[in-house]
């Protein structure tokens, strides 16, 4: 098996489903996520539109949180790059080191978490929390060994260097202004008045 | 046992707790039954493997989509779409996910209370169920007993048990069984029935349509039925279909149409009329379908049509006649597989069911109603007594009305459905035009959702002298908990039972079944147990209607006509699957259907209708079309009505002139809109729904602040920049209700600005779901410790909430704004809709 994402921004209606069924499978801590859905508003009235990013860990080839871990941590499997709890010492380096902010330290359990293609439901068969719940189909979850990647699926990065294994169609460049390297991914984002501004 | 022997027996098992689990030891109580242990943390992930699924429905909004609650060792982890329901077809939106919450949550009410000292104080008193049950009845059966049962009040917002609390009012003989009706959508609802006749609500037959022509629903975030039509749009997309939305604000639906415009609030009819005009005028009418099934002939419609120019509209709108008119000419040339269909954006105005009914009859002119991918309706299925037969004996129907729940003002708000105009209520009950004994009051949160709510009702609501009892049923303590006498703590969705469904997406008649997937935590009863207990303690007649013990068996006697499926009885079989779909082809045109010699059975044909004989009455089933005898619509009539001749008459009674026809006029306050002035509207999001949401954490982690929506240009010319603090005051309406012309204040509040690209330079919008004052710490954005209050559990989960990162006092941007502060009450006419998009407002920097 060898599980690769694909996102399709253009079928993506911000529902936020995505995040909140993810939150709800891990009982995650608020004010930190696996998954988040990005806004973005451009344009002048009346020609206005808005654009969504479902933004993940992508699940990177040679991944810089994987090299980086003192713990030796994360390590990949079948396509996923995944963290062995145990071995997590909760220093945080993984977040400094990753360049869109998919990973973070859950502050109760201190324990370093991001997404991780519900590995636990690909195992028994079953979807990813997030591609079942999706109302437009957006998300993909393929086996390499029986599908082909689209081809107009393309990695989506904050840093050159990176080599993304989940990819994404249609998603805007600018969407990058909003992410921070070596933080995790901002609570802020959500926040209304950064709709369509760049950074938070 | 002793203290020491307890310690003894605790530190063996605290040895065997895992990381996670936390013991909260009462110092003072030696006794083990004390003894809290809380579960270490667990999750779906965890148990992914041996995870039990209950087919069931949410309700955390009204679309109600199946879903099955994934339940471990008696706990509900999460939720997953059902698959079985021929809606949703398995997938859910976000607050279906976020509702979880709201079972464990800390501050949910699991105990009864009854009020302590002043009402409105806050003070509270634990009290059994059975005391709670006394209170209640022993006041009901005053008032009935009095001859006066119509001073009981039942007021329900998303109330999906009506069938027993209906049976209850109906027991007892109180008519004024109240509601939200004219808040959502009476508008919309009117206009179908006005024109269609058999729904309020129309199918859009998504999967098939190749035009979405959309007058302000926001079917992306909200629209009932809006997720199943969402699933289904994403598919026609893929097919090269094309969604036009006009909406003064860049909703997610408009944000992602192919074609956004965005109109002077009200102008929705007049643009509506004026592509009616295009298309007639260039000869892209479906001829057949106006002479066969409309009720005005080509050279009244074209009459009709002839002022509604696209230069009017673009006059009353502000829109180009050009993109009008070409728009117009798409949609034509799509049909019949196009759709033009509404929600709050055209209907919620004093102009809105007649804006409405222009949009409807787009469908009409060009052939797409009850087509395939067209503007479907039917096939859904009753969940009444038709399908499900009430057990007997059932309580006869009051035979009598009151002003509170039937409003005369209004003739056409209880003509077809029973919408009332509930916005009226509180005024009513504040000056004492009808005597209120009991008010209950469920699911509903009227001084957080009402226009003039946290002013009005709060008035009426904390009068003892209007209102001298008030018992309330609910999950969490709300603005309107803290005006009750006594606090019942209702079962969350997750805990009971309900014959659930909506417009049939597949247009074959289905139904899904909510049933318990855990047992209510504490005291907490699904309140259609408690109205039953209630009713048994009331004298004969009331409790010979209530012969079940519970609403379940209630429900198990109500589904027992139902057919044997697999071996198993209709219960059975709904427990086991959740959903139901009946062996029906798709109701596309039901309306061409030829009537069967059954249906033919005791019939007569007059002036053309089909009428069936019962009795001494007649009731029309039809209509004849070269010789056949055929369906047709459910209108007087049995077509497609254009003109109206209820309307007329309706309008009469209330001494408006009107000729039945949809015509189009802004409404008087939009028309005198002064150059400075600007139209408040409102609006949800796709986390949260009016009123329920706000207490549960994920979904109001993402949406809790709702700055007001301003204009780059108006901002600018009004020195408004992002996140000022602006002062909004708003006005009372130039026609209707308490209206004035002198420019009468309702209210002001200071509300923060978001300035933005994706509103219309003249609108401001504040929508609704957050400010609230109740909810606990999760809706207030509060961190620190849970307030004290009787009806809370002993556990309070703070390691669960992590920190409320959006409290303002730890650097975030709080709770929002309640726009009910400063929305008037504003009941458009002879419907009674209230027109939330007509505020006209002034907005300064604070």
């Amino acid at each position: 098996m060898q599980y690769r994402m694909i996102v399709d921004t253009d079928k993506c209606v911000g529902c936020h489903a995505c995040e909140v069924s993810c939150k709800q499978e891990f009982g995650a801590p608020l004010g930190v996520f696996r998954t988040m859905t990005l806004y973005l508003d451009t344009g002048s009235f009346p020609k206005v539109k808005r654009e969504f990013l479902p933004i993940r860990c992508t699940q990177c080839e040679e991944a810089s949180c994987q090299a980086i871990c003192p713990q030796g941590a994360i390590y990949e499997a079948h396509g996923i790059v995944q963290i062995d709890e145990k071995k997590c010492i909760g220093c945080g380096m993984c977040v400094k080191a990753c360049a869109l902010g998919a990973i973070y330290v859950n502050p109760r359990s201190n324990v370093a978490e991001k997404c991780n293609l519900c590995a636990h439901r690909l195992e028994v068969g079953q979807k990813t929390a997030c591609e079942s719940t999706c109302v437009s189909e957006a998300i993909r979850v393929i086996d390499l060994s029986h599908e082909t990647l689209p081809s107009n699926a393309h990695g989506f990065t904050n840093r050159e260097s990176d080599k993304p294994r989940t990819l994404y169609i249609g998603a805007n460049p600018i969407m990058r202004e909003k992410l921070t390297t070596g933080n995790a991914f901002s609570p802020y984002n959500y926040e209304i008045s950064n709709w369509a501004r760049r950074s938070v | 046992m002793k203290r020491r022997e307890f310690i003894k027996s605790g530190a063996m098992s605290l040895a065997a707790l895992e990381m996670g689990g936390i013991i909260s030891l009462s110092p003072n109580r030696a006794n083990a039954s004390f003894f809290e242990l809380r579960e270490p943390k667990t999750n779906v992930a965890l148990n992914i493997k041996n995870i039990t699924k209950i087919p069931s429905v949410c309700l955390n909004c009204s679309t109600v989509c199946g879903m099955n609650v994934l339940v471990h060792e008696g706990k509900v982890l999460g939720v997953e779409g059902n698959p079985l329901d021929p809606n949703t077809r398995g997938k859910l939106c976000a607050k279906a996910h976020g509702g979880v919450s709201a079972i464990d949550y800390s501050e949910r009410l699991v105990y009864p209370m009854k009020r302590m000292g002043k009402r409105g104080e806050g003070l509270w008193q634990r009290i059994s169920m059975d005391e709670a049950y006394e209170l209640i009845a022993s006041r009901i059966q005053k008032s009935i007993d009095s001859g006066h049962p119509e001073r009981v009040v039942l007021h329900a917002g998303r109330n999906r048990i009506g069938d027993i609390t209906g049976r209850f009012m109906d027991a007892i003989g109180s008519p004024v069984v109240l509601n939200h009706r004219a808040l959502c959508s009476s508008n919309k609802r009117a206009a179908n029935y006005a024109s269609i006749g058999d729904t309020d609500w129309e199918t859009v037959d998504a999967e098939h349509c190749k035009y979405f022509l959309n007058f302000g629903a926001n079917f992306f975030e909200a629209h009932q039925g809006g997720f199943p039509l969402l699933t289904r749009y994403a598919q026609a997309k893929q097919n090269g279909a094309k969604l036009v939305t006009f909406d003064v604000r860049l909703s997610n639906t408009a944000g992602r149409s192919d074609e956004w415009l965005s109109p002077f609030p009200s102008s929705e009819g007049a643009i509506a009329l004026a592509m009616a005009h295009v298309i007639v005028a260039n000869n892209l009418h479906d001829k057949a379908f106006i002479q066969t099934w409309t009720n005005l002939d080509l050279a009244a419609i074209e009459a009709f049509l002839k002022p509604y120019t696209p230069e009017f509209a673009a006059k009353e709108s502000g829109l180009d006649a050009a993109d009008i008119t070409r728009i117009a000419l798409e949609f034509a040339k799509a049909a019949p597989a196009c759709a033009a269909f509404t929600n709050r954006g055209s209907q919620a105005h004093q102009n809105g069911f007649n804006n409405d009914r222009a949009v409807v009859l787009l469908n009409a002119l060009v052939g797409s109603v009850g087509k395939k991918g067209g503007y479907a309706f039917g096939g859904s299925k009753s969940l009444g007594a038709a399908s499900f037969p009430m057990p007997s004996p059932v309580p006869p129907k009051v035979k009598f009305s009151t002003d509170l729940e039937d409003p005369k003002a209004y003739p056409l708000a209880n003509r077809w459905q029973k919408m009332k105009v509930s916005q009226l209520v509180f005024e009513k009950i504040k000056n004492k035009t009808q005597p209120v004994d009991v008010y209950l009051s469920y699911t509903i949160s009227a001084p957080q959702t009402w226009p003039e709510g946290p002013t009005v009702a709060v008035d009426a609501l904390k009068d003892e002298s209007v209102i001298p009892f008030h018992a309330y049923s609910d999950v969490v303590y709300s603005e309107m908990a803290h005006y009750a006498d006594l606090i019942l703590p209702d079962a969350t969705y997750f805990e009971r039972y309900t014959i659930e469904g909506r417009n049939a997406n597949e247009l074959i008649p289905y139904f899904v079944f909510r049933q318990p997937a855990i047992r209510s935590p504490y005291a907490c009863e699904h309140f259609g147990d408690t109205i039953i207990k209630i009713a048994k303690r009331l004298h004969e007649p009331v409790s010979k209607y209530f012969a079940f013990e519970s609403y379940e068996e209630f429900i198990k006697l109500r589904l027992s006509a139902l057919p044997e499926k697999e071996g198993l009885n209709g219960f059975e079989y709904m427990k086991k699957y959740g959903a139901w779909v009946d062996d029906k082809p798709k109701a596309y045109e039901s309306y061409a259907k030829k009537l069967s010699d059954k249906e033919l059975e005791n019939s007569f044909v007059e002036a053309g209708i089909v009428y069936k004989k019962t009795g001494d009455k007649k009731e029309a089933i039809g209509l004849m079309q070269k010789g056949i005898a055929l369906k047709g619509f459910k209108t007087p009539s049995r077509k497609f009505e254009i003109y109206s001749s209820i309307v007329q008459e309706a309008a009469q009674k209330v001494g408006i002139k009107d000729d039945g026809l949809p015509h189009y006029a802004m409404p008087a306050s939009l028309q005198a809109i002064k150059e400075h002035e600007l139209v408040l509207t409102t609006f949800k999001w796709n986390v949260h729904t009016q009123g329920r949401t706000a207490s549960q954490e994920y979904l109001t982690e993402i949406v809790h602040d709702n700055p007001m929506w301003i204009n780059t240009q108006t901002a600018r010319k009004l020195g408004i920049k992002n996140g000022d603090m602006v002062e909004l005051t708003t006005f009372r309406p130039r026609s209707g209700f308490k209206a004035s012309q002198s420019g009468e204040k309702v209210a002001s509040m200071k509300v923060k600005a978001f300035v933005t690209e994706g509103v219309h330079p003249r609108v401001v919008c504040l929508s609704a779901s957050l400010g609230s004052h109740y909810g606990g710490r999760i809706a207030q954005a509060k961190n620190g410790k849970r307030a004290k209050n009787p009806a809370y559990s002993p556990v309070d989960d703070l390691a669960r909430h992590g920190v409320i990162w959006w409290d303002k006092k730890a650097g975030g941007t709080g709770n929002g704004f309640n726009p009910n502060h400063v929305i008037p009450i504003n009941p458009a006419p002879i419907v009674g809709m209230q027109s939330w998009n007509d505020t006209i407002c002034v907005v300064k920097k604070a």
